[in-house]
Formats: structure tokens, C-alpha cells, sequence
């Protein structure tokens, strides 16, 4: 019971940490500004453990439930937080609809909804800021690091035999 | 040693898609996202319990083990789904893979725009929201009907609205 209970409290003191910073201010860089202060904590709390002599008493394989529970919490709230930083097609699509109503929307309603300047421009410039393509004459091509995940994502589609849609 | 358990469940949800993902059947990514889950999930509880069996421990920290490790194959098998449907769906994804195509050459914006337009994305999104029974079509107007992604952006417009709006 002591590992769970150590796990929840670092994920949670995490989170904790997270909000009060969000609101007092929000990071320019939130996922970046989320990984510094998930990483941070365990640091911190290793050195509250130190200090308390090493209670509550943890094995090694409890250690290791700890750190794989505390990095799997910690990529499941990015891949939430990912969906609070910016607003997927289908939920906006949705969403319109309710508004809508029983009178529902036609096709050329809901494209007014999903635009290149919304959807398509931001993620362009989110992958120029990121460092994954770069400006060249002609256009934009891949960096390494853009070439090595795009290399990764291709692999991982054809390991699982994945057919994308927009 | 009881992070043997969600390893292997984990090990075997993958290997799982990669076999559904090379058989020809008529089921789509998500069914086959939860059968893979659902394995994998019967082979923690299955490993949990021989180990956890053999073990001293008392009730207490049985159940607390027994929960820490089908949290970590949870959260780990919630990462993994995410990794596949970025594949699916994502368009940023789409783009690297793009640009992958005229690597190292440069790729114009006008042409990327044409692979990753708004209009296709608007018409994959609305395909998949049909198949999924989320919205109907009737007489060219489209029509909300309650499901999971309502429920999601629900949620995801809480969170923003507690973290990143004020």
C-alpha cells in the first residue's frame, strides 16, 4: 500500500504544483513548462525521503512501480493536456451541432467552422516554432528531428497497419 | 517483480495490433485498439494474481500492489492507444509524412495545403463521426447525436476553463 500511496501523492503533488503556476501565470511554452514541473517533483520528493530516513520503508521493485506509475500518469495528463491546448476538428464539429440544434447544420455551415487559418496555418507554425520543418527557398522542408519522427510514424504505421484520415 | 505483470500485458497488447493490423478483417482501428486492451488487461489480471498468491503480503497491500500495477498497464496502454490514433489521425502527422515524401526537396505551403486541406479534413472528420453514430444525415443538414466525443469536449472545455482562460 505505501507505493500506491507514494505514487498518487507525487502525481497529485504534480498537479497541484501545475495549477498554481497556471494560475498565476500561463507558461508560453506549456508543455515544455508541464514537463519541467513533473520532472522536478520526484527530485523533490526523493530529498523529502532522504531527510525522513528513508520512510516509509520501499523496496526496489516498489521504487520501480512508482517510477513506471508516475511517468505513465504523467504521459496519459500530457495527452489530455494536449486536447486543452488546442482544439481538435471533431469536437469543434461537434460542438456546432449542439449549438445547432434540432436544426442541424449543413456541410457548407460546419466548413465554416473547420478552417485552414483554425486548423491547418496553426499546426504549420506549431511545427515551424517546434523546431520540426524548417523555411527554406521553395517552401519548407524537414529538420532532423522532423525526419527522425516522421520516419517513426511512418514506421509505426506500417507495424500496425494504420490507414490515416484526416 | 509484479511490474512483470503490466509489462506483459503491455508486451501483448502491442503484439496484438500488430498481428489484428496484418489479418484482412472488418473491424475498424478502435474495436481493434479495445480487443488488443482487453487481452493484454486479462494477462495483468492473470500474472497479478500468480504472483501476488505466492506472496506474504496482507489483503491491505495485496489490493494496493494489485492496483498500482493495473494502473501503470492502464496508463501505459492509454499512451499506446494515443500513439496509434496520432497515426490515424493527426494532422500534423500528415504533414510530416508529406514532407517526408519530398525529402530533402522543399514542399511549397500551397501544395501542402492541397494534401492537408481543410475541406478533406472537415470530410474525414465527418465520416468517421457518421460511422460512429455521433451524427446523422438527413436531407444534406447534419444533425448531433449524443455520444462519447460530446462527453469528451465537455470535459476538455472544463479543463481549459479552469486552467487556461482568466
Amino acid at each position: 500500500m505505501p507505493a500506491l500511496i507514494v505514487s498518487l501523492v507525487l502525481f497529485f503533488s504534480a498537479l497541484v504544483v501545475h495549477v498554481i503556476w497556471w494560475k498565476v501565470r500561463v507558461p508560453r511554452h506549456q508543455t515544455r513548462a508541464l514537463l519541467i514541473v513533473f520532472g522536478l517533483i520526484p527530485v523533490f520528493g526523493s530529498l523529502v525521503w532522504q531527510v525522513t530516513g528513508g520512510r516509509p520503508t520501499l523496496a526496489m521493485g516498489d521504487l520501480m512501480g512508482i517510477a513506471l506509475f508516475y511517468a505513465g500518469a504523467m504521459c496519459c495528463y500530457l495527452v489530455v493536456y494536449a486536447g486543452v491546448e488546442e482544439v481538435s476538428p471533431s469536437l469543434t464539429i461537434v460542438r456546432a451541432l449542439e449549438r445547432a440544434g434540432p436544426r442541424g447544420c449543413t456541410r457548407a455551415e460546419l466548413a465554416a467552422e473547420v478552417t485552414e487559418e483554425r486548423f491547418i496555418r496553426p499546426r504549420l507554425e506549431a511545427l515551424r516554432r517546434d523546431g520540426l520543418i524548417e523555411v527554406v527557398a521553395g517552401g519548407c522542408r524537414l529538420t532532423q528531428p522532423g525526419l527522425r519522427v516522421a520516419e517513426l510514424a511512418t514506421a509505426l504505421a506500417c507495424a500496425f497497419g494504420i490507414h490515416e484520415s484526416a | 517483480m509484479l511490474v512483470v505483470g503490466p509489462l506483459l500485458g503491455l508486451a501483448v497488447d502491442v503484439a496484438m495490433q500488430v498481428i489484428l493490423g496484418r489479418i484482412p478483417l472488418a473491424i475498424g482501428h478502435l474495436r481493434r485498439q479495445f480487443i488488443s486492451f482487453g487481452v493484454g488487461f486479462v494477462v495483468v489480471m492473470a500474472t497479478l494474481w500468480l504472483l501476488i498468491r505466492q506472496s506474504p503480503l496482507s489483503a491491505v497491500d495485496c489490493a494496493g500492489y494489485g492496483l498500482l500495477h493495473v494502473a501503470v498497464y492502464v496508463f501505459g496502454a492509454f499512451c499506446f492507444f494515443n500513439v496509434i490514433n496520432l497515426n490515424i489521425s493527426s494532422l500534423r502527422i500528415r504533414m510530416l509524412k508529406a514532407y517526408l515524401q519530398e525529402h530533402p526537396r522543399p514542399l511549397p505551403d500551397e501544395v501542402l495545403m492541397v494534401t492537408c486541406s481543410a475541406a478533406g479534413m472537415l470530410n474525414a472528420r465527418l465520416e468517421r463521426l457518421l460511422d460512429g453514430q455521433q451524427i446523422r444525415m438527413a436531407d444534406e443538414r447534419i444533425y448531433f447525436q449524443y455520444g462519447v466525443v460530446s462527453v469528451v469536449g465537455l470535459c476538455f472545455e472544463g479543463l481549459r476553463r479552469f486552467l487556461v482562460a482568466h
